[in-house]
């Protein structure tokens, strides 16, 4: 194994597990799912490096009958200036990384959302959450919020097996910088702080404990705000990319209660599978319907499958282009794979991701 | 068929600036607003949603 720039005559060029490649249209990508990044590469480079995995450069170049010799010598010497792979004589024993995806949780995310007529009973919400073996929730306070209320939700998960909670709430004058960072810090569960409907922008130093505190003047009022894509969003990680061989992005294992306490796949959806207040959270799950888009996979869905993105983006299956295709592109993204160009560069992420966080 | 091998160097290859990456939020909208359908249940019932209870 050698990253030496130079490699001998039978040296064979094998990425490194982690970091794999993906074809898209116009372009496409080698993620580096250890490091979380990603790097934009030429198609031919994704052809070299799957169609000819295993030769040598003189047998790729040859292949190419030498018109490219260059753009292959600069090929790897960008493959090695990333550090996303390394010279061997046995690529064979540098097996790819399994992307088999299996998670012991039935649910394992979620999102409640809350406004100033909602009736939760949040300590029940919660105890089934923990049941579904939920680990990350993402509280959506749609509404100014005092502090009291804030921490009575917080207070209703103290004890549970959440690992995470994401909280946006309106801006009210009590939630200060300072408020803010004594909840997390009581609070050990939350990951993330933002607050909308603020006065002015405004983006706090990460606290020692690594939770993110911002301030945003936009208001998100409505489940509406969500379902953008941006790159500000993508997820790179090993266990975001294989899941997203097999699953939705966005909705597998989620569940969602919205304002009025309706259990959906997401609260921008409109079908409800019963109300929290009626219905269990296992009961809703149980309902025929509420996995069927679990698995609906971005190889499946018209555009992102061209896209190479496709697996490290969050999707949204509740803003479609086409509400009476399943399989239309989200309505919210402007990038296009056959061009490899964002129509609209200044597009607006959402206000949260899926409720995992980072 | 072998591709045309473009330049790694072009613009196209670039990696995404901090600016691109950025999370930022405005203008939030509901015209975009569609709503998706369930397959299994041609005719769900809708009268029990977050809008209309």
């Amino acid at each position: 194994m050698s990253l030496e720039p130079t490699p001998s005559r039978e040296s064979r060029f094998s990425l490194f597990a982690c970091c794999v490649p993906v074809q898209g249209a116009r372009r496409s990508v080698i993620c580096d799912l250890q490091r979380q990044t990603f790097h934009f590469i030429p198609n031919g480079l994704y052809e070299i490096l799957t169609e000819h995995a295993g030769a040598t450069v003189a047998e790729i170049k040859a292949a190419y009958d030498h018109e490219y010799d260059l753009e292959i010598d600069e090929y790897f010497a960008f493959l090695l200036e990333h550090e996303l792979g390394f010279w061997c004589d046995d690529p064979q024993r540098f097996p790819a990384i399994d992307l088999t995806w299996e998670t012991p949780e039935r649910i394992t995310n979620a999102i409640l959302d809350v406004d100033e007529r909602s009736d939760h009973d949040f300590g029940s919400i919660f105890r089934q959450l923990d049941d579904l073996g939920c680990k990350a929730l993402e509280v959506r306070c749609f509404h100014r919020c005092g502090l009291e209320e804030v921490r009575r939700i917080l207070e209703a998960a103290r004890y549970g097996r959440l690992r995470s909670i994401d909280l946006l709430a309106g801006h009210g004058p009590e939630l200060t910088p300072e408020a803010l960072a004594a909840l997390a810090n009581e609070y050990r569960r939350i990951s993330r702080i933002v607050i909308h409907s603020a006065p002015e922008r405004r983006q706090l130093p990460p606290l020692p404990t690594g939770v993110t505190i911002e301030y945003r003047t936009a208001a998100v009022d409505s489940p509406a705000c969500c379902g953008k894509i941006h790159a500000g969003y993508f997820v790179v990680n090993l266990e975001t990319f294989a899941e997203a061989q097999q699953h939705n992005s966005c909705l597998n294992r989620k569940i969602s209660i919205d304002a009025r306490g309706e259990i959906k796949n997401c609260p921008s959806m409109a079908r409800s599978f019963g109300n929290a207040r009626e219905v269990s959270l296992h009961g809703a799950l149980a309902q025929r319907d509420f996995t069927a888009l679990w698995s609906i996979n971005k190889d499946q869905i018209d555009v992102c499958k061209d896209c190479e993105l496709r697996y490290i983006c969050t999707d949204c299956r509740a803003y479609i282009r086409d509400a009476a295709d399943l399989y239309s592109k989200p309505s919210k993204c402007s990038y296009d794979p056959y061009t490899a160009e964002w129509t609209s560069p200044a597009e607006p992420a959402g206000a949260f991701r899926k409720g995992v966080s980072p | 068929m072998k591709k045309k091998l473009e330049r790694i160097g072009g613009e196209l290859f670039k990696p995404l600036t901090a600016a691109e990456q950025k999370r930022i939020t405005a203008g939030f909208t509901t015209t975009t607003a569609t709503t998706i359908f369930e397959t299994a249940n041609p005719n769900p019932d809708f009268s029990r949603d977050g809008d209309r209870e």
